[in-house]
């Protein structure tokens, strides 16, 4: 039966080629559309991981937004240091405390929200500087300004600026700090708001000897939640009230541009799913049509209803595989030479430019595979059901 | 031994105005290795009762029995697997497979049946030695003679080994000559082989190969002969 399936297709070449056409677009399009968003998925876990770090811990209560302010005990923070130190994935940590206030000069000032690091540590590794240096180990009056910050400041590094804030009791404080130079965060409402300074000096203006989380960067991205649960083991097991979130539990933004692009490649999906769906139906039920005279034949001369159907169907999976293969190979093609040439754009809400390129892995394949091979079955049973039902009389009897 | 056996057949396609009578109380029998030739013009229901034969289509009243099996009563699944089994068929276009070769043609029906490959090579190639185109077994439909493609549809329909072969005007689509070398064709298969054929047309100059001759006319049966000449020439390729 494979066989006859198979010169079947290679019998009308150029309804087959147009079959194989639809189907290999459809297959091609959605693999380049999954790989471009595979590939943004991946830069935007990059940006929220050097924001967040892999992993936040935090006392108890500490992300409840209860008008409270739950800081992390000074004993608690030794012993999560001390876990820290002995955890495989982790390659580094860092305390910070938020400060939020008014920064500015003489002149200008603006709305900051600020965060106070470690000097040195390999959190700031990730922090993207735009011009002049990191707060440096040892700087103890350096601030390190989101590019927006200091835009609207107008001020340049080695200036001075203030910043003034309230302490934990409430009282009014103030600091001066010395621009190092600014940063980027990759989106621009962060970017205007956004500062870094060394932890003490945050400490100082905040009038406390605590801070607010410990936040962990590991070896790796995909031992977060392995690295998560351990440390959740850990703090249950030395008695320790601690909380603990990942990156994708605080990374809100990523959570909705993923939403929102899925929505668009399911969408995409169903619009290719039934275009394919539309057009094979169509261009087999034609074929099957005209196929007529020989399917009455087959039936007299014994072939059973459900051969006749398999051979139908079988020629549907065999345009419908072939085109799908096709299918990925251009995607994999275009999308590789659209890779190599480097081509960049600014996605909305990201201040720097991005390059398109796209994840041309198996994965991102196997779906828009799946979806338009089916789409193709579909629309070939519906016609082999017909033809396999057809009265073997009224076919004798019109030819 | 009556390899078919029909009685009272009746044949009747009900419009919305009126009824038509296809075959009206046909009463036939056809003994295996028999060579029948059916007779009638255009529209006197030969087709119909084929059809009925083969079990293609069911009759509307009457009783039909191939090889002592009651095929009216069982189901189109059935009567298909009987169809693949008992019966040959040879139609009036051929009705070749055209992706497949003339070998493969024949093959097919053997696949059907599930025979394994050795025995389907074997019999595919002592058929075409019979119908005289093993050099054309690799050939297409659309590369044969119509003769040649008429022979390939008697190799499909005898290769299964059938107790009957059923014919819808087999040399309708032939030259003359070509027709009558097809008929000279059966006549030899069906005694070499011992099956009985029955061969609808409404040529009748065929009647000389037939060993019956049954006249239809108007659904009904109107004559059964006895042709004693053919008798004569069966003795030659017997003999």
């Amino acid at each position: 039966m494979f066989k006859i399936a198979w010169r079947n297709i290679r019998r009308n070449k150029r309804r087959s080629f147009l079959s194989l056409l639809i189907i290999s677009i459809g297959v091609g399009v959605l693999f380049l559309v999954n790989g471009y968003i595979a590939q943004t998925f991946e830069g935007l876990k990059g940006m929220a991981v050097a924001q967040y770090g892999n992993l936040q811990i935090a006392a108890e209560h500490f992300w409840d937004n209860d008008n409270q302010r739950h800081l992390l005990r000074r004993s608690d923070l030794k012993k999560v240091g001390q876990l820290l130190t002995v955890g495989k994935e982790v390659r580094s940590y860092t305390t910070s405390l938020g400060v939020n206030g008014i920064v500015g000069t003489e002149k200008v000032s603006t709305i900051a929200v600020g965060e106070g690091i470690e000097p040195g540590n390999s959190q700031m590794q990730n922090i993207m500087i735009t011009s002049g240096t990191k707060i440096l180990p040892g700087d103890i009056d350096k601030m390190l300004v989101g590019k927006g910050v200091m835009q609207k400041l107008g001020v340049k590094e080695g200036e001075w600026l203030s910043l003034m804030t309230t302490t934990l009791d409430g009282a009014y404080n103030a600091g001066s700090f010395q621009v190092s130079g600014s940063f980027s965060t990759g989106s621009t409402e962060a970017d205007n708001v956004y500062v870094y300074l060394p932890v003490n000096a945050t400490q100082s203006l905040l009038n406390t000897d605590g801070v607010d989380k410990v936040i962990v960067s590991l070896k790796n991205i995909q031992s977060t939640g392995s690295t998560a649960a351990w440390l959740k083991k850990q703090f249950a097991k030395n008695q320790l009230k601690l909380e603990i979130k990942t990156w994708s539990d605080l990374a809100q933004f990523y959570h909705q541009v993923r939403s929102l692009y899925e929505v668009i490649f399911y969408f995409m999906s169903i619009v290719v799913f039934f275009l394919a769906l539309v057009s094979i139906l169509e261009i087999m039920s034609m074929a099957f049509f005209e196929r007529m005279n020989e399917i009455g034949t087959m039936r007299s001369i014994g072939t059973k209803r459900y051969q006749i159907l398999a051979l139908l169907t079988e020629e549907g999976f065999i345009i419908g595989f072939m085109g799908g293969i096709i299918g990925l190979l251009a995607g994999y093609g275009i999308g590789s030479l659209i890779n190599q040439q480097h081509i960049t754009y600014i996605p909305p809400s990201i201040n720097h430019p991005v390059p398109l390129s796209f994840d041309l892995s198996l994965m991102n394949g196997i779906f828009p595979f799946i979806i338009v091979v089916l789409a193709t079955l579909v629309s070939a049973f519906y016609p082999a059901i017909k033809a396999s039902r057809l009265n073997i009389v009224e076919i004798l009897r019109h030819k | 031994m009556a390899i078919i056996k029909a009685g009272n057949l009746e044949k009747c396609y009900r419009t919305a105005a009126e009824q038509v009578y296809a075959l009206r109380g046909v009463d036939f029998e056809i003994n295996s290795g028999d060579f029948t030739i059916i007779n009638g013009p255009s529209g006197s229901g030969k087709t119909t009762l084929l059809n009925l034969l083969s079990g293609i289509d069911q009759p509307s009243k009457g009783e039909l029995y191939l090889d002592n099996l009651p095929i009216t009563k069982f189901s189109d699944s059935v009567r298909t697997e009987i169809r693949r089994d008992k019966i040959g068929l040879i139609f009036q276009s051929f009705e070749l497979m055209p992706v497949l070769t003339a070998a493969e043609n024949i093959e097919y029906p053997l696949l059907l049946q599930k025979i394994r490959r050795a025995e389907r090579e074997k019999r595919v190639t002592e058929i075409l030695d019979q119908v005289g185109l093993s050099q054309y077994a690799r050939r297409l439909p659309a590369q044969l003679s119509g003769g040649q493609k008429q022979r390939v549809a008697i190799a499909r329909a005898l290769v299964t080994r059938p107790e009957v072969v059923l014919s819808d005007e087999p040399t309708a689509n032939l030259d003359s000559e070509t027709g009558l070398k097809i008929m000279e064709l059966m006549l030899e298969l069906n005694q070499k082989y011992k099956v009985a054929f029955v061969i609808v047309t409404h040529d009748l100059s065929l009647n000389q190969y037939a060993k019956q001759i049954y006249r239809i006319k108007d659904g009904c049966i109107i004559s059964k002969e006895e042709n004693q000449g053919v008798q004569d020439r069966l003795a030659e390729y017997t003999a």
